[in-house]
């Protein structure tokens, strides 16, 4: 085991996560295009793309073993694998809360079930109401929200 | 380790002589690899470009954009990898902060004025 068999196992993986990351890629803008509707767009398109930049960040390391390209490689694997899915997901509440319909075959909306049962409804945190307030409206005990209940608890 | 490791690599030929190993043919798989995801890049990106400029509501601009930005990052390690330089290397994760940066502000802009068509 040389510096020859390093180098050449280095290339093979590096080919192997490019490819990789190539087919993810490639397969989340298909889906970007094909898919009816915008959540549907970001459900195809978050995961496939944090995942094909992993298999392209795995292969920079693999090609060249240098202490450089890993330390900026692993931070930005962890930036993208925190920072693009919470991207989305703002992406996603905030058309969701301009009022973008879904595609006419969704199944479920549980977040605009919850909106209309009142559950998101929270009052404010009790530190944050100053006592003129507080003493003018004392905090009512609502029995049937069990987030209420739990909070009075 | 990966330093002694990186020095070693410079003389990588002079030890294929030496040892009598072909490790050749695993770089120039590699760079075919590479040619075939810089045109796939860009078919993915053109593709991008017409989801961002036909999208039928603004959301679907917004991740166009967000995944363009992302593929415009791969499209660097690509030249990374291809012109065997670390110079490259630091717009990566630049690069991936202002996508996300822009994410945000696209997504506050959306839930603040992005009313649908």
């Amino acid at each position: 085991m040389n510096a020859t068999h390093i180098h050449l196992v280095g290339d093979l993986l590096a080919a192997i996560c490019l490819s990789f990351g190539l087919f993810f890629m490639v397969v989340g803008v298909i889906g970007l295009n094909r898919f009816p509707d915008a959540y549907g767009r970001l459900h195809a398109t978050t995961k496939c793309v944090t995942l094909g930049l992993l298999g392209f960040l795995l292969a920079a390391i693999f090609h060249r073993l240098h202490l450089a390209i890993f330390t900026k490689a692993v931070m930005t694997i962890i930036f993208v694998f925190i920072a693009n899915p919470v991207g989305s997901h703002m992406i996603a509440k905030a058309a969701h809360k301009a009022g973008y319909k879904l595609w006419d075959k969704t199944l479920s909306d549980e977040l605009a079930e919850d909106r209309e049962s009142g559950r998101l409804t929270q009052p404010p945190e009790p530190h944050l109401v100053d006592e003129a307030t507080r003493a003018a409206n004392p905090p009512a005990a609502d029995v049937d929200d069990p987030i209420s209940m739990k909070r009075a608890m | 380790m990966m330093f002694t490791l990186a020095q070693h690599v410079e003389h990588a030929a002079e030890a294929a002589v030496a040892a009598d190993i072909d490790a050749t043919w695993a770089r120039s798989l590699l760079f075919g690899v590479v040619d075939v995801g810089v045109v796939a890049l860009f078919v993915t990106i053109m593709w991008c470009l017409y989801r961002l400029l036909r999208g039928p509501q603004l959301v679907d601009r917004a991740i166009a954009a967000d995944t363009l930005g992302l593929q415009v990052v791969g499209l660097v390690v690509l030249l990374t990898i291809k012109l065997e330089s670390l110079m490259y290397f630091d717009a990566v994760l630049i690069m991936s902060i202002m996508g996300f940066a822009s994410t945000v502000a696209f997504a506050q802009y959306i839930a603040r004025h992005g009313k649908p068509v």
